[in-house]
């Protein structure tokens, strides 16, 4: 099904597409932050040569690389959020949102195994 | 029992609660039926519940760093890195719900896509958050605020 027209001149057609693209823009938030934050960790596991994490680094952390983390994936989930909110909220919408579950229900299967993987 | 330890139950209480809660809103939007009153309170509470949680165990972090996770590690090395596969796994729990329950709330009445597309991610917040209780109570119970 084709979305309203965000530039119609409409103002109910307007704020249909907006709120469609606005429930997109969340869709894409909370797929791409858990997908951000695993990329992250496998870099920095790569960057180990996937040595197993050593406990004694762990305890002297501050936990600030947990942090750094899950802000670092927020904002490239806030940047694609942005994004598809600006150029996708005129396209179908449904569509989309739909591909966006299909990939949720594969990252329901695929994060608690990266993340048993990547301790 | 300190005061700690309370907050530690209750914590651990609200991540049980919050990850049943996610189960609610995934069925009640799989077939993408406009929000009802009952059905907007279903799914903002599954998100309140999560959110507390988290919110609770970061709060106390660095006294349970302090006071248990060297004990952990010292006990339990494995269940000491599953405290960490917990951390990231409610971390996606987290966002996951968080991008659900707008996505619900926003999408328009004539939108039913959309919300079935957020009761796939309810969905995959759902199976992290119970992932996450079951390593929770695992490491509660190997170690925990005064535990001898």
């Amino acid at each position: 099904m084709k979305a309203p027209d965000p530039h119609s001149a409409d103002p109910a057609s307007r704020h249909q597409a907006s709120r469609r693209g606005a429930s997109l823009a969340a869709l894409v938030v909370g797929v791409a932050a858990p997908v951000a934050y695993m990329v992250q960790r496998a870099f920095e596991i790569s960057i180990a040569h996937g040595a197993t994490p050593n406990p004694a680094l762990i305890l002297r952390s501050a936990h600030a690389s947990f942090y750094w983390r899950a802000m670092i994936a927020s904002w490239w989930a806030g940047l694609l959020a942005i994004a598809a909110w600006h150029w996708l909220r005129a396209q179908d919408t449904e569509t989309l949102g739909l591909v966006l579950g299909r990939v949720a229900l594969v990252l329901a299967v695929l994060l608690p195994a990266l993340a048993l993987w990547l301790p | 029992m300190n005061t700690l330890r309370v907050l530690e139950r209750i914590h651990g209480h609200l991540g049980v609660l919050g990850a049943a809660a996610l189960l609610h809103p995934t069925i009640l939007l799989w077939k993408g039926q406009p929000l009802s009153r009952r059905l907007r309170i279903a799914v903002g509470l599954g998100l309140l519940l999560i959110t507390a949680a988290l919110a609770l165990g970061l709060f106390f972090y660095g006294d349970y760093r302090a006071l248990v996770k060297r004990e952990l590690f010292t006990e339990n090395p494995m269940v000491g890195l599953l405290f960490e596969t917990k951390e990231h796994l409610s971390y996606a729990a987290f966002t996951l719900a968080w991008g659900a329950t707008l996505a619900a709330f926003l999408a328009p009445p004539d939108a039913p896509g959309l919300r079935r597309a957020a009761a796939r991610v309810f969905a995959a917040a759902f199976v992290c958050a119970v992932v996450v209780v079951v390593l929770g109570v695992w490491v509660a119970s190997t170690r925990s605020f005064g535990a001898s």
